[in-house]
């Protein structure tokens, strides 16, 4: 068995690797502490899955630790979750009482010495109060500070600031506090079931599972059903198209059990789309990897026509298989969308429309933009990158302190 | 020969978000008089790191958000014309940058803003330099590490190594003077200005001075 760095090499741009090994000699030995809430599911577990052997294989020493959490404690930072994204709800004096005697008897229950420590996101944040020695601690924010429900936050920011940086994955999430603040752009993994490369017989057999016909143009969203998402809003993009271009789509989004508001808008997308065969709403389990990889590799143009969004790595994800993206004009799609290079930015359902059936009757140009969406993402967005960026911050964190 | 070899390096960068945003061309211009110097220089240098951007592209960060996100399509035209090169410093070219949205600003008398888009963000970077492993000790050496040189080296020893400085050129065109002994060589190199092109399109400007600029092999 190679090195699994050497498995990223060959989808990265020559002289990466040889980059990173050169970043990381200096850094040889040193103890990389990560600590987050769960090893299996979500997209954090699922990025440091990866990304410890890939420290490993560049000779540093990381280690994965987790929060163990009573259900009370993980109710609570749910609503830590949503109340910092910007829900309005009340942090009662019982909560704070939870969320602190869970995080610190983890504190106090696991072994905290490293060179360097990074806490994910909320849960563990308390951990700082533990911190010795000069060892540098960062707080690697996965979630959208921009608007977040202030007495949450003023309880969250008493934490943070005693961290000696932070990560933020957009300019606009972040808050103003007096530590530093670093960008971090999310990635893609390539080599995980949603990437990697698919034979089109099990692209076709998936189609045919899911009932979606693979001989007429697909118009793709992949989402979940969420307002800030605006299925509907692709609806009417895609009956303005149909007018004039044949073609079907596809809406794919994860389920809505838990979530009253994701039921609501999943009703209003049925609705919108009772009666007409060509479009197709899928409704898909949070393990379905493999059939939004092969959703992907068949759509002819992919819509992220969000009104609000986080980074977007469903933009991402369709950029990597070569699809030109017809895209929101906000939040991560407007930093992964190069206007009129490997797709187009919109800001209403007409402008989704004409980007939409733009790219159906050009099929070269559809072609030439996917190409540019895939170069764009493997010189920016694939995990390496996230790497290479842990890599020069822990030197810069090194170099300050000297 | 006695030639000192010459260490082609490369670099990496991680981004610091400044808190600083703009949602009109007056922010913008506030902004720009008050940040960092890293920050303008970052703002005016990162596209040509950010790899290969097509010919309409603007090749500024404040040209481009004006022409996007404000869509005044003058100011960002005029802004597109910055070229770094003919600063000494990036206090230079905050002057200039500053003189361009005055100008404009007083000449329509109103602050456009990014009604329907999103705001600029200032950053800065901070940039580790490492070296590639490769020394050149000729020009034929120079040549073949060049023509293969991934594009943050090219970046290093061109804009980096140089304005990133507050100097006109590097030390690798110095090394080619003083040490390599080329000087017809060093001024072709020096003559190449990088701030008109992409790096593929500076590799090849590079390379056709190292094929034709001086007289030595």
């Amino acid at each position: 068995m190679g090195r699994l760095l050497d498995q990223y090499g060959e989808e990265m741009l020559p002289g990466r690797t040889e980059r990173l090994e050169r970043l990381a000699a200096p850094l040889a030995g040193l103890r990389l502490l990560h600590v987050n809430s769960t090893k299996v599911g979500g997209g954090v577990a699922e990025m440091l899955q990866r990304l410890m052997p890939l420290f490993e294989d560049l000779g540093l020493r990381p280690r994965w630790e987790i929060v163990e959490g009573t259900p009370a404690f993980f109710d609570v930072t749910k609503s830590f979750h949503n109340a910092l994204q910007g829900k309005n709800l009340v942090l009662t004096a019982a909560m704070r009482e939870t969320y602190l005697a869970v995080a610190r008897a983890n504190a106090a229950r696991l072994d905290l010495s490293a060179d360097a420590v990074v806490i994910h996101d909320p849960q563990p944040a308390p951990f700082v109060e533990k911190r010795e020695g000069p060892a540098p601690w960062i707080w690697r924010c996965h979630i959208d500070l921009s608007r977040p429900d202030r007495e949450f936050w003023e309880f969250l920011r008493s934490f943070v600031v005693r961290y000696d940086a932070a990560i933020f994955s957009l300019p606009q999430f972040a808050r103003r506090m007096a530590i530093p603040q670093f960008l971090v752009w999310p990635s893609i993994d390539p080599l995980s079931d949603k990437n990697l490369p698919m034979a089109p017989e099990e692209v076709e057999a998936t189609l045919r599972r899911l009932g979606v016909p693979a001989d007429r143009p697909i118009v793709l969203q992949v989402s979940r059903f969420d307002r800030f998402k605006d299925p509907v809003g692709v609806v009417k993009a895609f009956r303005l198209v149909r007018r004039r271009t044949d073609a079907v789509l596809v809406l794919a989004g994860g389920g809505a059990d838990d979530d009253p508001e994701g039921a609501a808008v999943l009703a209003e997308v049925r609705s919108a789309a009772e009666g007409d065969p060509d479009i197709h709403v899928l409704l898909l389990p949070p393990t379905a990897h493999r059939e939004i990889n092969a959703l992907q590799r068949a759509a002819t143009v992919v819509v992220q026509k969000s009104t609000r969004e986080g980074f977007g790595l469903t933009v991402t994800e369709a950029m990597w298989k070569g699809k030109p993206v017809v895209g929101g004009l906000t939040g991560g799609i407007a930093t992964q969308i190069v206007h009129g290079l490997n797709g187009f930015l919109v800001s209403s359902v007409e402008g989704a429309a004409f980007r939409i059936q733009t790219l159906l009757e050009n099929p070269d140009l559809a072609r030439q933009m996917g190409e540019e969406g895939r170069e764009h993402v493997r010189r920016n967005f694939l995990i390496t990158r996230s790497v290479r960026d842990y890599l020069v911050l822990l030197t810069w964190l090194k170099e300050r302190r000297r | 020969m006695g030639r000192k070899p010459y260490p082609l390096m490369t670099l990496a960068e991680i981004r610091e978000i400044l808190h600083r945003r703009a949602a009109g061309e007056q922010d913008l211009l506030d902004g720009i008089e008050e940040i960092d110097g890293a920050s303008i220089y970052y703002h005016t240098h990162s596209y040509y790191l950010r790899g290969k951007y097509r010919h309409d592209r603007y090749p500024n960060d404040f040209a481009t958000w004006v022409a996007d996100q404000v869509r005044d399509r003058v100011l960002s035209e005029r802004l597109s014309m910055v070229d770094p090169s003919t600063f000494a410093d990036v206090e230079g070219l905050r002057a200039g940058l500053i003189t361009i949205i005055e100008q404009h600003l007083d000449t329509i008398g109103f602050s456009p803003r990014a009604l329907f888009g999103e705001p600029f963000e200032f950053v800065r970077a901070h940039i580790v330099v490492l070296p590639t492993g490769v020394e050149v000790g000729s020009r034929a050496e120079l040549k073949a590490a060049l023509a293969s040189a991934p594009p943050e080296t090219l970046f290093y020893h061109f804009f980096e190594d140089a304005f990133g400085r507050g100097r006109r050129t590097g030390s690798l065109v110095e090394w080619v003077a003083e040490d390599l002994g080329d000087a017809p060589l060093a001024a072709a190199l020096a003559a190449v200005n990088p701030y008109c092109l992409h790096l593929e399109q500076l590799r090849t400007r590079i390379l056709r001075a190292l094929d034709e600029g001086g007289g030595r092999t």
